[in-house]
């Protein structure tokens, strides 16, 4: 669409739920090598000092009364960028496992796509992932990739960036309110948006639980994935790009 | 139908109306979601009086007796209910998913700028 996209106006949104042992190094090392991009955090109402520690490191700080959910704080952030006049919103976990070294990669993408996915399987990983979650991310990537045409090789990576067009829909349309996953890249990729993926590297969590940890979320996000992406196909996108482009 | 069951369900029918009455009384039930239950009520109570149309529907659903139809239809009326009240529950969720995105980016206000 635009060769001459340049974003201006660069917003780092992280979701955090009881994140007060991670949030301040991945703040530190977030804005230490992004001074000129704000960062918001979207405190879903934890129970520790999260939102105080992200204050304190500069950070904008969107507190949620009740849980929100990561899909439901990931689109606070959409709303906040949307309603501030945002060109970009990069998405990255509080948790570190996201090395913000690589937000400049997914940037840079930007300028070439709509939606881009920082992949962990695109580039050497050396990320320890139990055999049975692997298979699921596998079998959903592939997936995505049949639908949309494209190499998708991660559809459970949170971290993203997204342009004003696509974050914007999110923001005023529907976003998932628990895992965001191939049904939205499949979403995405429906209504014409160019999907692309870089290589990131990405960390063990260092402290707290991951969001699809133990069986039954597991299973959950087994049977809920599936029925989502078939739910994903039998909607009608709207032509919310051509809307954006006038 | 024998005379008690007519009598109970004429018995049954009266007291759950005035439950209901009650509840909208005292401001427990919302008088827009007591009319689905006053008619469910009303048409347990119709059909006590009146058995010609519930022999009717059992003779056209080939079923052996009216009791039987009664269920029936009670259970397909508490299944769609029950579905009805799921659609509200989703509903009320995504108001409060709504609302406490609101509250959440009013809270940023302060921080810039």
């Amino acid at each position: 669409m635009t060769a001459d996209f340049k974003p201006q106006r660069v917003v780092i949104v992280i979701p955090a739920r009881n994140e007060e042992a991670c949030i301040g190094p991945v703040l530190k090392n977030t804005t230490g090598l992004y001074p000129d991009y704000d960062v918001v955090v979207i405190d879903d109402a934890s129970d520790d000092g999260t939102g105080e520690i992200a204050r304190a490191a500069g950070a904008i700080v969107l507190r949620a009364p009740v849980n929100l959910g990561y899909g439901g704080a990931v689109q606070a952030g959409f709303k906040y960028a949307y309603a501030r006049d945002y060109d970009l919103v990069i998405l990255l976990d509080a948790d570190g496992q996201h090395d913000p070294r690589y937000v400049a990669d997914l940037v840079e993408a930007s300028l070439e796509f709509d939606f881009v996915i920082g992949s962990r399987f695109r580039g050497e990983a050396h990320y320890d992932i139990p055999p049975v979650r692997r298979a699921g991310m596998k079998v959903f990537s592939a997936i995505a990739s049949a639908i949309t045409g494209q190499r998708i090789t991660d559809t459970s990576s949170g971290f993203q960036a997204l342009r004003r067009e696509v974050f914007g829909m999110f923001a005023t349309t529907h976003y998932p309110v628990d895992f965001p996953d191939a049904d939205t890249i499949i979403w995405i990729a429906r209504h014409g948006f160019r999907v692309g993926e870089v290589p990131v590297e990405m960390h063990q969590r260092v402290a707290g639980t991951s969001m699809i940890s133990g069986l039954t979320s597991s299973l959950k996000y087994a049977l809920k994935m599936p029925l989502s992406i078939l739910v994903t196909l039998l909607r009608i996108p709207a032509s919310h790009r051509e809307e954006e482009a006038e | 139908m024998n005379v008690q069951v007519r009598l109970l369900s004429l018995i049954v029918s009266i007291l759950f109306i005035a439950y209901v009455v009650f509840l909208v009384r005292n401001r427990k039930l919302r008088e827009t979601d007591s009319v689905v239950w006053i008619l469910a009520g009303l048409a347990i109570f119709v059909l006590g009086v009146w058995v010609k149309p519930l022999i009717w529907v059992t003779d056209l659903i080939g079923a052996k007796f009216p009791v039987s139809t009664l269920f029936f239809s009670g259970l397909i009326f508490l299944t769609f209910i029950s579905l009805w009240m799921t659609t509200r529950i989703s509903g009320l969720t995504e108001q409060v998913k709504e609302l406490a995105q609101q509250v959440a980016l009013l809270s940023g206000e302060d921080d810039k700028d």
